[in-house]
């Protein structure tokens, strides 16, 4: 009785917060281009809105990750060519991480491409499977002593650093440079293949 | 595209400190700058990336080690896949067109160095050798030729204070080398020993190029030194102490290699402990004092030989 009274809450919890959501943002979680999240009660996590009660906004657009990991999980969730296209550009990830992306998503034949071509691989390749989530290097084992984590994702560190984001904005004025004369100018190889000091052998026997 | 070694056979003349903070005075000047770290101390490293996310995110798969670890570096992974953007100090740079990229080091590239001096041993006739020495010597030039590469303005390799077979390859991929060093009789006896030995690896690694030119798939090298940069320097009133002034004075007229103008005083206040980690002192500094205006002479100076202006060369 007790389990049964749970699974009743919960579903009535379920429909609760389905009752709230209008219909482009059910269409979303069907097609899965929006995914529920489990969020403390204390965070408004997306799509709960006790208080106003107007709907939760649709996030078609997933903010692009600058995690390599995470992002290669976007893509997989990202069905249309155009999404991929504008997540991969958006994100301004380097060619090493794009590279590990096009790894994690199961690709071939990317270590050759330039940025463009590399851009057009992630975004025609969403169909293909992501890596296990094994092969991922942020998954260490967990250590019986350690606490237990929720195997929930982890939520994006999108903390805002404040003191990084202090030093940008001193940063921003781009002072103009005057051109500094050359002051040395490359030395001929002779410079540092003659051998004056008894200290420097000379030549390759 | 201008690659640049930092070296010195001493350990804690400042190298590690020079390379992150003129890399990040350079990316603040709108440069597009890749520091890497060649060192399995991993100073560099962890200047940009605490230590639990250099566990959990590149300790496996993405340092350095794993390059230099295939039978030929390069062959069972590829240079650029290695690059990772550590993220505060680029927060710091959002509002500039610079930016700050990495390849990290990891502490087994100690082992890795003396397997690949072995490797050089492995063949049995002169050709072969000649051939596996240009290879090995030759393996992080090539890689810097991958067209990935062409996007970065600054390449600045922190090296080991060695000269091992990882420390020549980053001679061989530079075209300059900078070498700071301390003012002292140690460190200043050392720069002409450092000069011969870098011109004997470049005349043995250009004579093997020669003796076959059309089959070595190598071309000649040829790293210029843009000079010594003194650092930690002692200044009291102004002045550099005489004791130092001496053997800046001795190196600048009697070594082989040029001396800078620029020097970077000592301040434990800016470069003592931590700071704002992952941010070089340089960028969380506030306010132009005399130490940041001394880097930023440094930068003029080094981006000038290099023929590098804000903006870049792109
Ligand atoms: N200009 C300076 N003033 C004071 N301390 C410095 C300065 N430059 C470097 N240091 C400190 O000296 C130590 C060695 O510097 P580091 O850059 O790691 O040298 P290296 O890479 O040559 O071993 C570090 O603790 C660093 O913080
Ligand atoms: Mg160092």
């Amino acid at each position: 009785m007790n389990e049964l009274g749970k699974f009743a809450s919960l579903q009535a919890r379920v429909y609760e917060f389905l009752a709230r959501q209008d219909e482009s943002t059910l269409q979303a979680i069907v097609s899965g281009t929006v995914q529920l999240a489990v969020a403390p009660a204390d965070e408004a996590p997306v799509g709960s809105r006790e208080n106003t009660g107007e709907p939760a906004p649709v996030h078609h657009r997933i903010e692009p990750s600058d995690d390599p990991a995470q992002a290669a999980r976007d893509l997989a969730r990202l069905t249309s060519e155009n999404d991929r296209r504008a997540y991969v550009t958006a994100s301004k990830l380097p060619m090493g991480d794009l590279r590990l992306i096009a790894r994690l998503r199961g690709l071939s034949g990317y270590s050759r491409l330039n940025k463009t071509a590399l851009v057009e691989l992630l975004a025609g390749n969403g169909a293909a499977p992501a890596r296990t989530p094994a092969a991922e290097p942020k998954t260490p084992a967990p250590s019986s002593a350690g606490p237990v984590k929720s195997s929930a994702p982890p939520p994006l560190p999108t903390k805002p650093d404040a003191a990084a984001a202090a030093i940008a904005v001193r940063l921003r004025e781009p002072k103009p440079r005057k051109r500094v004369p050359r002051t040395f100018v490359r030395r001929p190889s002779t410079e540092i293949t003659c051998s004056r000091s008894p200290l420097s052998w000379g030549s390759a026997e | 595209m201008r690659i640049v070694a930092v070296m010195n056979y001493k350990g804690g003349v400042g190298k590690t400190t020079l390379t992150a903070n003129l890399g990040a005075v350079a990316a603040s000047r709108g440069l597009r700058v890749l520091l890497v770290d060649l060192d399995p101390q991993t100073n560099l490293t962890f200047s940009f990336f605490t230590i639990d996310d250099w566990h959990d995110q590149l300790k496996d798969h993405r340092t350095i080690r794993q390059w230099y670890g295939a039978e030929i570096p390069g062959r069972d992974i590829s240079l650029a896949d290695l690059v990772v953007t550590p993220k505060r100090v680029n927060e710091a740079l959002k509002n500039t067109t610079g930016q700050l990229d990495l390849i990290a080091s990891h502490l087994g590239l100690i082992d890795i160095d003396l397997e690949l001096a072995a490797r050089l041993g492995g063949t049995t006739t002169l050709d072969g050798s000649k051939r596996r020495f240009l290879d090995l010597h030759g393996c992080l030039r090539h890689a810097f030729e991958d067209e990935n590469f062409s996007e970065y303005d600054l390449v600045l390799i922190d090296c080991a204070p060695n000269f091992g077979l990882v420390t020549k390859t980053a001679i061989a991929a530079s075209e300059h080398i900078l070498v700071p060093a301390k003012a002292d009789y140690l460190s200043t006896l050392g720069l002409d020993y450092l000069v011969g030995n870098c011109a004997a690896l470049v005349q043995q690694f250009n004579d093997y190029v020669n003796h076959k030119p059309e089959t070595s798939g190598h071309r000649p090298i040829d790293p210029a030194f843009l000079g010594v940069v003194f650092t930690m320097v002692q200044i009291y009133s102004q002045q550099v102490t005489l004791a130092q002034h001496t053997y800046i004075e001795e190196v600048r007229q009697n070594s082989r290699v040029p001396v800078l103008e620029s020097r970077i005083r000592n301040s434990p206040r800016h470069f003592g402990d931590a700071g704002e980690s992952g941010i070089p002192a340089m960028l969380s500094a506030s306010g132009k004092d005399e130490v940041v205006r001394e880097f930023d002479q440094l930068a003029d100076e080094v981006l000038g030989a290099l023929t590098l202006s804000a903006g870049g060369h792109r």
